[in-house]
């Protein structure tokens, strides 16, 4: 069951409109990260049953921060939320294990569905 | 110019911007080449990419237009354009539109090109001099208000 869910993106407006869409389907956004560091940090104490990751964040990008995610806790369930989706992108995201990978911009039916699938 | 280059910016700005704010752009449809200093509308976003090649991408709206942006996109309305939510409003179009762009070309020319967070500012008439690129811009109206879209690659493919 998918209840808790950590965003980590740098920009405002994703974590403002991501909350809205997480929020108003009943799910509980526990912890919002603005750079792949934080979101390792926030992941390792909230251990949320779902993380929304970005790419292009500053310090620390959303490839490595998954990457320590999952090394943390393998069965960790990431999405990628990212503005770039290329072929080489998406075959270093399914490398480590990426659950599903979504481009921006998003809709509330293209999130909701997206965690449907993992349930 | 290579075409090739600066072709997926001119797709992306139209669909990235009616998605996200449902504001209907109208775009010309060629590059002009800037040959001066760059005098900015009002609000200006530039994101820089690099990979086998270099080049940043630069929205520059004015104002009314902006604020129209931010509204539609969070959903409140907004009486200046430096207000932080509206600079966070166009620092993220800029990165879904560069974002879309460069995806395409990494998937057609195997460019590897990755995106730096982008930066954001505001003040009308502020001189925007980047220096060694040639760089062109596609000129865009709405009925908020005009857009620039000028992207600049250091070489061709």
């Amino acid at each position: 069951m998918i209840k808790r869910i950590l965003i980590v993106d740098d920009s405002p407006i994703i974590h403002n409109l991501l909350r809205k869409t997480l929020e108003n389907n009943g799910y509980e956004v526990c912890g919002d990260a603005k750079n792949g560091r934080e979101g390792v940090e926030l992941f390792g104490q909230l251990n949320p049953d779902l993380v929304f990751m970005d790419i292009t964040m500053p310090i620390m990008d959303g490839l490595e921060a998954a990457k320590s995610i999952k090394t943390l806790r393998p069965q960790a369930r990431i999405i990628m939320l990212s503005a770039m989706g290329d072929e080489e992108i998406m075959s270093q995201a399914k490398d480590l294990g990426i659950d599903i990978f979504l481009k921006k911009p998003f809709d509330d039916y293209k999130i909701i569905s997206a965690i449907a699938k993992l349930v | 110019m290579q075409a090739q280059l600066y072709d997926p910016f001119k797709k992306s700005i139209a669909g990235v911007l009616r998605q996200m704010s449902g504001i209907e752009l109208r775009t010309t449809e060629v590059f002009h080449p800037e040959t001066e200093d760059i005098e900015s509308y009002g609000v200006s976003s530039i994101i820089s990419f690099s990979g086998k090649i270099k080049g940043r991408l630069l929205l520059d709206i004015e104002q009314s237009l902006a604020l129209e942006i931010a509204k539609n996109i969070v959903g409140q309305e907004f009486s200046s354009e430096k207000e932080y939510m509206v600079l966070a409003a166009i620092s993220e179009l800029n990165n879904i539109v560069a974002g879309d762009a460069i995806t395409a070309l990494n998937n057609m020319h195997s460019l590897s090109l990755r995106l730096a967070p982008p930066v954001v500012f505001a003040g009308k008439g502020a001189a925007i001099c980047i220096p060694k690129l040639n760089s062109y811009s596609m000129y865009c109206t709405s009925e908020y208000g005009k857009l620039r879209l000028n992207a600049a690659f250091e070489r061709g493919l």
